[in-house]
């Protein structure tokens, strides 16, 4: 009788899989369905429903009963569901999912029933490894899966990750650790904070010194040449892909990204993660209040100096423009977009001998009109680094260049109506716009005495983790740094991201409007957070009055050369 | 007859000074001779390519012009910040010694800038003078003074004595007050029956008294700007802008440690610990002359 009944359902089974495969049922929702799971049936809030011959289910039933974590996006109705190394995307209404990375086409698209998130349930089933059957005759689906058998976490092997992002950043990519190590039970990543990017670079070269390096550092991206010099101390992502044999493809990050990590033959040496660029964000409101057209951001330099003049004349702002990031805004993505070198030898992507090339006519002229602007009040200086930031966010200053990562700020405390524009450039100069470069930071494997073959292989696994679409994406998305992948980027767009958050793929889009020329690929100059500074203070000295643009830029040039020097020495083979 | 406790352990001695001569070595002399020992090599920031250079690393550091402009920065601050915390200090001393109602709560109030840590006290000073948002610095504007210490090279100098001051008054208030409780009242009450004007008495009577600790709050004081107000720098202008607020001290941690260079950056400190040992000497040479003990 057993085997009878057994041997019967194992051929409906064959049958109806090929069946329900080929063949749109019509719709009969008279009979109820039943789901049975490892031949318990499923208990659900709502009844499955069948749609153009798919069965639909709770989505929390199914999900709960499979042992998947399951998370609800409001704001654009995206359901993610993670189970060991498998994570879903669907979207109720969106005939596109994303099952680990691939796109998938769906014939019926989740939809709600009830208030209810009602899910395909044979694409839920089977992505997620289990095996699904349908009986047509007692319209019965029957889902076998094999439970989860976690290992005891005594036995994972821990891999250290030191990182420089405080609240709320830190915490989110904590989480993406956190999923990594719910996705095997192999490794366990164990994830630190360790102060700003200069104070993780000093504890991880202080830790490596003493023979106790972490196996992954987060590292900023004016750290990479200083990285990219310690050969022995760092294990380049290329090699540990190969050594380790975990599949990677470098291809799929975008070459403004991949280009600044890696080699000028195309090897990369580190993992992009967090990419930001520089964009323009402006005040729409005191564009309003000084008769300027809120939707028409300035594209030149030429009209932004005209609009933040504008703005000072008819007191719509106490500050017309400022930038943040000196050096990073106004000279290494000036250089870029304008397609001049910041320094020779491919801004030294190609070699340590690389000399400053700022002092340029087209960058004495740009230094000239910052100093012009700050002469007849429509550009004021707003500090080192990052300090411009809050005159931005606070309303005082109408127009900014800043970081792209600073959107996240501004949703949340500007009391203004704003936008988000590209970079302006002189329309004069040929070639102009190209892309812009990237800031942000990279995770770096690092080597240390008795660091074993398995313990390379958890970092080679965590790096393949977060390079995954679906993480690259949910960093993307929650955090407003730049999708760092293609298929990054085209799962965001196919949640329909960007029409409800208008403006957030512009970075992405200023990244990738060009080819990167050897101008625009990224630098690679030692000690780059020394010449920043220098950079900095010749333009301080410069606003203050007390020299000309051409004699700051030459100084610039003189000072910054002296500190490539003795990089180039202090690395000497 | 003298009475002498003689102990007839000739090691004792040297076993119950071991504990103070082992921090010293461990925590002074050994750190001391690596960094003379690192001044002289040049080295990659992970330690993996190392050189001997000899003074290479002198002769690049002394040899920057940033390097002098430092030094005079240094001097400027160093003087600065002395003089302005120790007037200050024995004023609100003598003020505090006198009878006063409340004097106990004087006294306590202006012990606690002491007991702020230098980056908080280095915060508080910046949301006063800060240009965009802080009280005093805003009001600066709207009186027509272009205040902005982020740009103004003189503004940021200016404002680090303030702050770096400000903490130091309550160490030295703290001193001249016990002082000034020892100035025997005799003496005063001496001079006033003589018909001295009080500040004669102070000039002539008091301040002549209260010298050592004076020369020790000097001493103290000059050590306290070299080496201890990294802190309040670091939390308001990091040395900028433009190298205005760099003193020697500053210089050298950013070249080793932000800068990853530690090579000059022994060297800086080598030459710091030789200004150390020059200005001590000088003012015991000096200036202890005219202390009366």
């Amino acid at each position: 009788m057993e085997k009878r009944t057994l041997l019967c359902l194992a051929l409906v089974a064959i049958l109806t899989v090929t069946f329900i495969g080929m063949s749109p049922v019509a719709q009969t929702t008279a009979r109820p369905i039943r789901v049975l799971i490892n031949g318990a049936p499923l208990t659900m809030e709502v009844a499955p429903v069948l749609r153009t011959g798919r069965v639909l289910v709770p989505m929390r039933a199914i999900f709960e009963a499979l042992g998947a974590v399951v998370t609800w996006q409001d704001d654009l109705s995206i359901i993610r569901a993670t189970h060991r190394q498998t994570a879903l995307v669907l979207q109720i209404g969106n005939n596109t999912a994303w099952a680990s990375g691939t796109r998938r086409r769906l014939d019926v698209p989740p939809v709600l029933v009830e208030n209810r998130t009602m899910v395909p349930l044979r694409f839920v089933s089977e992505s997620l490894g289990a095996n699904v059957s349908w009986d047509e005759a007692t319209h019965t689906v029957t889902i076998t899966h094999s439970p989860v058998i976690a290992q005891p976490p005594a036995n994972r092997i821990p891999i250290t990750f030191w990182h420089g992002l405080a609240q709320p950043l830190g915490g989110i990519l904590e989480g993406i650790v956190a999923d990594f190590n719910a996705s095997q039970n192999q490794y366990e990543v164990q994830a630190s904070f360790r102060g700003t990017y200069p104070d993780t670079m000093v504890a991880a070269i202080a830790a490596f010194r003493a023979g106790r390096a972490p196996h992954i550092v987060q590292m900023f991206e004016v750290g990479t040449a200083t990285m990219m010099a310690a050969t022995g101390a760092v294990m380049p992502v290329h090699q540990l892909m190969r050594d380790t044999g975990v599949p990677f493809d470098p291809n799929v990050y975008v070459p403004a990204v991949r280009g600044y990590y890696s080699l000028s033959d195309g090897r990369m040496m580190a993992l992009p993660f967090n990419s930001s660029t520089t964009v323009m964000f402006y005040n729409k409101d005191a564009f309003r209040a000084a008769g300027l057209d809120p939707e028409r951001p300035p594209r030149t330099w030429a009209e932004l100096r005209t609009a933040a003049l504008r703005i000072r004349e008819t007191n719509a702002a106490s500050i017309g423009f400022t930038t943040s990031w000196p050096t990073w805004a106004q000279f290494e993505q000036f250089s870029a977009v304008h397609d001049v070198p910041l320094a020779t030898r491919a801004n030294g992507l190609d070699g340590m001998d690389a000399v400053l090339a700022i002092n340029s006519p087209l960058h004495v002229r740009h230094v000239q009109m910052l100093m012009d602007m700050h002469k007849e009040g429509s550009f004021t200086y707003g500090g080192r680094d990052a300090a411009g930031d809050a005159i931005f966010v606070s309303g005082q200053a109408a127009i900014i260049h800043a970081s792209s990562g600073l959107r996240a700020r501004i949703v949340r405390d500007a009391k203004f109506d704003w936008g988000v524009a590209m970079l302006p450039h002189y329309e004069d100069v040929r070639g102009a716009p190209l892309n812009s470069i990237i800031g942000g930071a990279a995770f770096w494997a690092m080597t240390s005495p008795g660091r074993t073959a398995e313990e390379y292989r958890g970092v080679a696994e965590f790096f393949r983790f977060v390079s995954q679409p679906h993480v690259a994406a949910w960093w993307h998305m929650d955090t407003g740094f730049v999708p760092v992948t293609f298929p990054a980027f085209e799962l965001t767009e196919s949640l329909g991201y960007y029409s409800r958050h208008v403006g957030t793929d512009l970075p992405y889009r200023q990244l990738t409007r060009a080819t990167p020329t050897e101008n625009s690929r990224g630098l690679r100059l030692g000690n780059m957070p020394e010449i920043r500074v220098v950079i900095q203070e010749e333009l301080e000295s410069a606003f203050q009055g007390r020299q000309t643009a051409q004699q700051a830029m030459d100084n610039a040039v003189l000072r910054g050369n002296a500190i490539l020097r003795t990089f180039e020495r202090m690395n000497r083979p | 007859m003298e009475r002498r406790v003689i102990f007839n352990n000739k090691a004792l001695p040297y076993v119950l000074l071991a504990p103070q001569l082992a921090i010293i070595l461990v925590f002074f002399i050994w750190p001391a001779l690596q960094a003379v020992k690192q001044s002289m090599l040049m080295q990659d920031p992970f330690g993996l390519r190392t050189q001997f250079v000899m003074f290479d690393n002198f002769i690049a550091v002394l040899s920057s012009p940033h390097y002098l402009a430092s030094l005079r920065t240094t001097i400027v601050f160093s003087l600065a910040v002395t003089l302005a915390s120790m007037c200050v200090g024995l004023f609100l001393a003598v003020m505090a010694d006198k009878q006063i109602r409340g004097a106990n709560i004087y006294k306590g109030l202006l012990l606690w800038p002491y007991a702020v840590a230098p980056a908080i006290s280095g915060i508080l000073w910046l949301f006063i003078f800060h240009p965009s948002i802080g009280f005093v610095g805003l009001r600066l504007r709207e009186i027509g003074i272009a205040w902005d210490y982020k740009l103004h090279g003189n503004h940021a100098l200016f404002l680090v004595i303030v702050a770096a001051s400000w903490k130091q008054v309550s160490y030295n208030f703290l001193f001249f007050l016990a002082a000034l409780q020892s100035v025997p009242k005799s003496l005063l009450d001496a001079a006033a029956i003589d018909g001295a004007s009080s500040t004669r008495r102070f000039w002539s009577i008091v301040f002549p008294l209260i010298s050592p600790t004076t020369f020790f709050l000097l001493m103290m004081n000059m050590i306290y700007a070299l080496f201890d107000t990294f802190g309040v720098i670091h939390a308001l202008t990091g040395g900028g802008p433009s190298k205005a607020t760099e003193t020697l001290m500053y210089r050298a941690y950013l070249d080793g440690v932000v800068n990853l260079n530690l090579g000059t950056s022994s060297a800086q400190s080598v030459i710091l610990m030789l200004i150390v040992f020059l200005l001590t000497a000088l003012q015991f040479r000096f200036v202890e002359r005219k202390v009366h003990y």
